[in-house]
């Protein structure tokens, strides 16, 4: 009797731990029947309704469907935009920006980050969602060094990090993108259904790229976006305050009322604000003097004659 | 009392193979283009393989951002960025992959459907995008071997450390 009462306690006390979900008889029952019988068609009208009562925001967005979206939004905005064609400057910008993209919080994505400089002497840079990032040559010559240049840069892969641009999709368009158009086993659309699905898609695009362009993030996305890249500075070996250093230069550039990153974004003084209370005086890590002097190397041969 | 050992022993079978099961109990979809499986959970790890979209692996372990990953179809074990993950099922729009061709009614599957390459195909008659530009920017190829040396002269940081 004691042995089995033992046994009992024993047997009790291990199977505590064990995590709830471990065993989900009920779903695992429900897949093998699902697998057996097929889809009646009753099955498949209730997966589009499911998918309707669901599809009901940018989460629902797949990542593959992302990458299309921020492909579209960035040769848009390449359409209207022309690269700054020198090599150096563009392998620089890419190799300390996906260096930086470790440190963040999504390191990886469907198709990975990827930076263009734009050559112009506006002050401004856009994330289109899924990583393709664009800096101006503008706001770029606002850098002094590569950790300013990583301020930037890290800034604008919080905005992909978070899917700041995604958010900015009308709900009515996701509703469509997410559940498609014809039947839930349709691989290929018919002509009708590309036309009407690559609408909702341009639809789609120009609701992220004219909030790039002109009405800009929501201030808690612009001031998120900075958090995250004191994070992601400081993972990297970066200071943090680097993104302050870069907000100060910017405020003396920005010509309040002008056609650029001023219109799109919080004052530089409010952003400042914020780091300051974010940081609290906290202390740069200590870079040794041969690190600090090798940075500033390969920044100014990238970048020196931005 | 003898049997109390034996009992003891078959309990602890049973325990372990419980354990066992939960700890392969989750099933997890690979959410990006292509990922590296690493030997150690570091971006500079040493790679032993890629996995692709959609394909399926069980998470026996996770720290710091890295999931240790078996992934039988593809004849894979070790380590991989959690951001390339997803708890949720990818239907892939192709017959690629591992992936269900199907989204079941009790989850929210990743369907290829909607804007897709089809759709930018459409879309890329539209003179106003330069996709010729987003071409050449995405195919700019950062190597982990110039990373490594980035990081290295810079006294920079990479999550997980270096190989």
């Amino acid at each position: 009797m004691k042995s089995a009462r033992l046994l009992a306690v024993f047997l009790a006390a291990a199977l505590l731990p064990l995590p709830a979900a471990a065993f989900d008889f009920g779903k695992a029952l429900k897949g093998a029947a699902e697998k057996a019988s097929g889809l009646s068609d009753s099955d498949k009208q209730a997966i589009q309704q499911g998918a309707q009562a669901v599809a009901k925001s940018s989460e629902d967005i797949t990542p593959e469907q992302e990458y299309y979206i921020g492909r579209a939004v960035a040769a848009k905005l390449l359409g209207a935009r022309k690269p700054y064609d020198a090599a150096a400057a563009t392998d620089y910008v890419n190799l300390l920006g996906v260096t930086l993209s470790l440190s963040s919080e999504r390191p990886e994505t469907f198709g990975g980050y990827h930076f263009l400089i734009v050559d112009s002497d506006e002050i401004n840079a856009f994330a289109a969602p899924g990583g393709d990032i664009l800096v101006t040559r503008g706001l770029l010559r606002c850098a002094t060094s590569e950790e300013t240049v990583a301020a930037i840069l890290a800034h604008e892969i919080s905005h992909v990090a978070r899917q700041h641009g995604l958010k900015a999709i009308k709900q009515d368009r996701l509703t469509k993108a997410v559940i498609g158009v014809g039947s839930a086993a349709a691989q290929v659309l018919g002509p009708d259904d590309l036309a009407d699905q690559t609408a909702t898609f341009k639809d789609s695009v120009g609701d992220v790229t004219s909030t790039l362009v002109n009405s800009g993030y929501s201030r808690d996305q612009e001031l998120e976006a900075d958090r995250l890249a004191l994070d992601t500075l400081r993972a990297a070996g970066y200071s943090p305050w680097a993104l302050e250093d870069m907000l100060k230069v910017m405020q003396k550039r920005l010509k309040s009322g002008g056609l650029d990153f001023a219109k799109t974004h919080p004052d530089p003084r409010v952003r400042i604000a914020a780091i300051e209370k974010a940081l609290k005086g906290s202390a740069p890590p200590a870079v040794s003097p041969e690190a600090t002097a090798q940075r500033q190397a390969r920044y100014e041969a990238a970048l020196g004659n931005i | 009392m003898r049997r109390l050992p034996r009992l003891c022993v078959a309990a602890l079978v049973l325990l372990s193979a419980a354990y066992a099961a939960a700890g392969q109990a989750k099933s997890m979809s690979v959410n990006v283009k292509e990922t590296q499986v690493r030997a150690s959970p570091s971006f500079l790890g040493k790679v032993l393989g890629t996995l692709a979209y959609g394909d399926r692996v069980q998470v026996a372990e996770a720290q710091k951002g890295w999931a240790k990953v078996n992934a039988p179809a593809k004849g894979l074990a070790g380590w991989v960025s959690e951001s390339a993950l997803t708890a949720k099922k990818v239907v892939l729009s192709s017959g690629a992959g591992d992936a269900d061709q199907r989204a079941s009614s009790g989850e929210v599957a990743l369907a290829g459907k909607g804007f897709n390459s089809q759709v930018e195909g459409e879309n890329r008659k539209d003179a106003s995008y330069d996709y010729a530009d987003v071409d050449r920017m995405e195919a700019i190829v950062v190597s982990p071997e110039a990373i490594e040396a980035f990081v290295a002269s810079g006294r920079l940081a990479v999550p997980g450390g270096a190989r």
